[in-house]
Formats: C-alpha cells, structure tokens, sequence
C-alpha cells in the first residue's frame, strides 16, 4: 500500500442531484502533501468528500486512494483513512475515555498511548461528556481520534470552519506535524483560504460543481496576478487574457492566469500579486467576466 | 465490531437499566399482592367474591405484566438510530472500516441478546408466581412467553429499520402503532361479533390455546425473522439514497 504516487486520485467524478451536479471533477492529492479543497458554500466540496470515502455512490468516474479503487478495496482503506467533519460525530453522553474504548475496537491500528498524549496536549479531559466540550474542544477531539489510529489519509470537512485563530493555527500546526511523515497527506475543504494558504502544498478550487483550478499552491499564486486598470485602459484587455474584472468606481482589477505574459504584454499597467481568496472570487466569477 | 457493540450497549444502557428496575419493581409489587391475598388484608375480601377466578386472573397478569416490560426493553435501542442520525453518526459510521453488514449485525446480536434475557427472566418470573399461587407451569403462559420472543424480533427490527427508512423515530413508531392497530381492530371485531355483541362472554382461551399448540415454533420463528431482519437491517443502513436524498435539498443551498 505504501507504493502510490498519490494518496487520491479522482478522475471524471459526476454525481447528479436534482438542481445541483458534481459535472467531471478530475484532481490528484500527491501522497506527503497537504491539499487545500476550496469552493464557496454549496460548490460540491462536501459531494466529492463523500463520494472519496464511498458514503455515497458517483454516477460514472473513478477514485482511487493509495492506489486502490475506493469501493473494491473501502474496508482496507478506510482502515488507513481518518475524516473528520464540521460536527462531532460522536454522542454528548459519550467521554473520551468510552471513545478510546468504541475506536479502540473499531481500528486494527488503534492506539491508547497516542489518544492520551492527544487529549493531554489538547488539555480534553477524558471523563467529561462531549456535550459539556466547546466547538474548540469538539473539534480537537476530532482530530485526536483521527490521528489515533495511523492513519495515512486525513480528510476534513470545514473541519476548522467555526474555529477561532488560536484553535485553528494550533491545529494547522499539528497538521504540519503529522506531515512530517512522508506518507501521510491530507485533503482539507474549506472555505477559509487564510489557513491554506498556510499550509496547503496544492489546491483545487471547485465551483458549482465544476473544477475550477487545480495545481500547486505556489504555482497558483505566482501565476495569477491582478491587473489595475483605467475603465480606458480596461477596454484595450484582450478578453480571453483574463479570468474576471471587477469593475467599481476607481477603476478596473482584472484577474489574470499568466502573470508573467501579462505583464509584458500590458506593460503600462499595474500587476498586483494577489491571495487564494482573490483568485476564488475571479474564478466564480468567471463566468460572467464582468462584475462590479 | 468490538467497539460498535460497547457503544450500542453504552448508549443504550439507561433504557435497559430502567426497564430492568421497573421489571423488579412491578415483580415486587405483584408478589405483595399475592401475599396480601395469602395471608393479608386481601384475603377476605377475595374470597368473599370470585375468589378462583380473581386469583386465576392476578397470576397472569402476575407473569405476563413484567414479562412484556423485559420485552419490550429489547426493542428498546430504535431511539439511538435517531440519536445517530442528529449526531451523523451515521455518517461517520461509513468512514469506519466495519461493513454495513457488521453493522447491522451488531444492533441483531443486541437485539437477540436483550430478548433471551427477556425470555430466561419471564421462565423466572412464571417459575416465581407458580410457586407462590402453588400451580404447575401453565402450558398456555408458556405459549404467550414464548410468542412473545418473534413477536418482538419483529417490532424491534421493524421499529429501527423505520426509523432509518423515515429518519425519524416518532414517525416509525407512529407506522408501527398505525400496523398494530389495522391488525388487531378487525381481530377485536371478530371476538366481539363470535361473542354475540356480549362483552362478558369474550373468551380468549380458545384462541390462547391455538396459540399454545405451536410454542416449540416460536423460537425458531424468531431466529428466522432476527436472520431476515439482518438483510433488512443491512439493506436499510446501506441506503446510502438517505444521504442522497438529504444532499439533494442541501447541495444547491449549504
């Protein structure tokens, strides 16, 4: 299982709803990384994550995980897989003493001695039911239950969404930690850019059930830039240079996907480096190309 | 699997605690009852009128009363399906490297459990009341105790397969209680129409005997319904459409 190239591979994922389809979704998670999955709400991140860990079945399209087909080989990678959601998925009667017993059962490779150094760290108490803990608290617990039993894969769910900046970088950190091991990866949905642009090696930007982007993190940035321009100047933009414009009163910002080009193309203008956040915004806003 | 039966046995363990204290209690009650009847207060008064027959009748409300507490105990975990759907547990649940079959296999193995329990406790208590009203194991009590064992295979298959069917634990027992009644009305007609509109002479005997002819059938009629309610069990928690069903009103607005 350790011979895979990436943790997860996904390729032509569709998944149809009534009103809402996850439309040929294609992306890969390099095993050893940290990938940022990001979309607004409703973009189909939760979709493709459940359809990662076979909670529910795509229409056509294919995922492997650490190289293995996710429905023919689940039990054995999910044994190697941790996920973890937005909500605690465990009873409030439960503590975490009966939960070390429940996943203790559960998970071949579980460990006693690393969820006690977990909760310990994370100062949980082990006898105090969940219902009495924080979102803080629920959160990482989560997260000490996820990195209990070895797993190779984490995948979270807004797993930080909710979180205040102490909790998340704190838990960004130990993220980075677990990366120390060269086989562990992990793919983190969100909607907070700030925290991957952070950590994340790679991201993938997903909208309205389309994939948007994908590529590394660094690649992404450095590429993309954000042209500021006169309404005049605006009009001598080749359209298909650019993402989006955002036209306000001050002027034009045009998102563009190969800055250097750009740049020595429209020499007299302004090239701004720009975020994940602004490049999400251009992106779902592509499709219109214009917006104030 | 180890770990989902410590969990179901956790969650679920106040209502089987409090169905077992209510089952002592009751049992306590009726066996002070029979005392008083013996050598108490109650003893003139019975005697005075229908002494037999109001004897006869508190000796099987005696064993049948605590009897349907414990059996009901076992259907008693179809609540924690709805806890596991509000905490997305259920969710969660396929994450975990356990089959859905497993899972479906421990919510039988508790259900079977629970209703053994429930069956040896009913033997000791019709053991306890024979005893104490001084009469020889009744075959017809045997009947009904023993009735009671697919009986409540089926109610507790059926009320935790509703459940997931309508996510809801209310609306699953409600379809439960809807079923019982549908069933039972035309049977309570009958009786009433075979006893000439005359509601003292109703006689179930006749019908509790019938029902006493098959008792060594009764256990092998609830292994067959807890082997159907595994496929069930399993069929109702892989209905992974539940989630799509969920996603379908969620996806376009989350």
């Amino acid at each position: 299982m350790n011979d895979f190239e990436n943790a997860i591979e996904i390729s032509g994922l569709t998944k149809k709803y009534d009103g809402f389809t996850l439309n040929d979704v294609s992306f890969n998670v390099p095993k050893g990384s940290i990938m940022g999955f990001i979309g607004q709400n409703g973009a189909g991140k939760t979709t493709t994550i459940k359809a990662i860990l076979n909670i529910i079945k795509a229409d056509s399209g294919k995922i492997n995980i650490f190289g293995l087909d996710n429905t023919e080989h689940e039990y054995e990678i999910k044994e190697n897989i941790a996920a973890v959601f937005d909500e605690l998925p465990f009873h409030d009667s439960l503590s975490a003493k009966q939960l070390e017993i429940i996943l203790g059962g559960i998970y071949k490779s579980w460990d006693n001695a690393k969820f006690k150094e977990y909760l310990e760290r994370f100062c949980l108490p082990e006898k105090k039911p969940f219902g009495k803990f924080s979102k803080g608290m629920k959160m990482k617990l989560q997260i000490a239950a996820a990195l209990s039993h070895n797993a190779k894969l984490l995948i979270m769910d807004e797993a930080t969404t909710g979180l205040d900046p102490v909790v998340r970088d704190e838990i960004l950190h130990i993220f980075l930690e677990y990366l120390q091991d060269e086989n562990n990866s992990i793919l983190m949905s969100s909607h907070i850019t700030s925290d991957l642009e952070k950590i994340a090696d790679s991201v993938t930007f997903i909208d309205k059930g389309r994939l948007l982007l994908t590529g590394y993190k660094d690649d992404i940035i450095e590429n993309h830039g954000v042209l500021k321009c006169s309404r005049s100047d605006y009009e001598a933009i080749d359209k298909r240079d650019f993402v989006s414009a955002r036209i306000s009163d001050f002027g034009v910002s045009v998102m563009v996907s190969d800055k250097k080009a750009c740049s020595r193309k429209y020499s007299g203008l302004v090239m701004d480096n720009t975020t994940l956040d602004e490049i999400m915004v251009y992106y779902v806003n592509a499709d219109k190309k214009e917006w104030t | 699997m180890k770990g989902l039966i410590y969990r179901e046995l956790y969650l679920t363990r106040k209502t089987y605690i409090s169905a077992l204290f209510t089952y002592l209690l009751i049992t306590l009650l009726l066996v002070l009852i029979n005392l008083s009847i013996s050598f108490g207060n109650l003893k003139d008064i019975i005697s005075a009128e229908n002494g037999e027959s109001t004897k006869n009748t508190l000796f099987y409300l005696s064993v049948i009363i605590p009897s349907a507490i414990l059996y009901l105990m076992s259907a008693a975990n179809f609540e924690l399906v709805d806890k596991d759907m509000t905490t997305k547990w259920l969710t969660f649940q396929y994450t975990i490297p356990v089959s859905i079959k497993k899972c479906a296999l421990v919510k039988i193995l508790i259900i079977t459990v629970s209703i053994i329990i429930a069956f040896v406790l009913s033997m000791a208590n019709m053991a306890l009341f024979c005893t104490l009203y001084g009469r020889s194991p009744d075959r017809i009590l045997m009947g009904v105790l023993t009735f009671l064992m697919p009986l409540t295979a089926l109610g507790a298959i059926a009320l935790v397969s509703l459940t997931l069917f309508f996510r809801n634990s209310t609306a699953a027992a409600m379809a439960i209680l809807a079923a019982v009644f549908a069933v039972a009305y035309p049977l309570m007609m009958k009786l009433i129409m075979a006893s000439e509109s005359d509601l003292d002479s109703i006689s179930l005997m006749p019908y509790l005997n019938r029902l006493a002819d098959f008792t060594c059938f009764y256990p092998i009629i609830a292994i067959v319904t807890l082997a159907i309610g595994q496929l069930v069990l399993t069929a109702a928690l892989d209905r992974r459409d539940n989630y799509r069903i969920k996603e379908k009103k969620e996806a376009p607005t989350k």
